[in-house]
């Protein structure tokens, strides 16, 4: 069974997905990215970056139950 | 966090390894940026006191004024990342004595703040770059996004 990832939407995202978290199964990044952009076509069309509970993804990373996984669009502070 | 929490909690600890110590909820209220500098007395070797200020701008956006910001945060990665930062820079700048890092999330209007920065150090030339450093590193990696309100 693939492991429960927790992934988390922000800044835009919401405005896309609906929802600002939800439970996705994927047993690795690659596999939850296309999960996430064949589930919301128009997520392609925003820049984002994949943090793994709290660290943004520098390589595709496999996944285990419980992870966090959040969607982050070019950050805004300031 | 509310402004009265985040007051009273920086008043308890002045090392700033406290979870939501950087965050707070709604404008960074003069009375707060004024207690922030008032701790920063207690360290007579710091010379120099370097504060920035970000406040939010009434752009014009297609012929709309913008009335307020607000913001949202990836709150547990931001505290990280704003300690983070702060490591960052304490071991760039070996004269910098304390970083402290405050971001809005929320509603903050037009005219009011929502970062400040301030870094304290022996001599001006450190609190200078090293708040300058500390600015473009918050741009960079703080997890917050901001939404114009009209």
């Amino acid at each position: 069974m693939e492991p429960r990832i927790k992934v988390l939407y922000f800044g835009p995202a919401p405005g896309i997905t609906g929802t600002s978290a939800e439970i996705v199964t994927a047993c690795d990044t690659v596999s939850l990215r296309s999960k996430l952009l064949r589930k919301y076509p128009r997520l392609g069309g925003l820049p984002f970056v994949l943090a793994l509970n709290c660290r943004i993804l520098k390589e595709e990373s496999s996944l285990k139950d419980n992870d966090t996984v959040a969607v982050l669009p070019p950050f805004e502070g300031g | 966090m509310t402004q009265l929490q985040f007051f009273l909690r920086s008043k308890e600890v002045n090392s700033f390894k406290m979870k939501d110590k950087h965050l707070i909820e709604g404008p960074v209220a003069p009375l707060l940026v004024s207690e922030l500098i008032a701790q920063g007395q207690e360290d007579t070797g710091a010379g120099a006191v370097s504060i920035f200020a970000g406040r939010v701008r009434n752009d014009s956006i297609d012929g709309k004024q913008v009335r307020a910001l607000e913001y949202s945060a990836y709150n547990e990665m931001a505290e990280k990342e704003a300690e983070e930062i702060i490591r960052t820079v304490k071991a760039a700048f070996s004269d910098v004595r304390t970083v402290i890092i405050v971001h809005s999330t929320g509603i903050v209007k037009a005219g009011e703040t929502s970062l400040f920065i301030m870094v304290t150090s022996g001599h001006r030339d450190h609190a200078t770059r090293a708040c300058r450093h500390t600015l473009e590193m918050v741009k960079e990696k703080l997890p917050v996004w901001k939404k114009e309100l009209f």
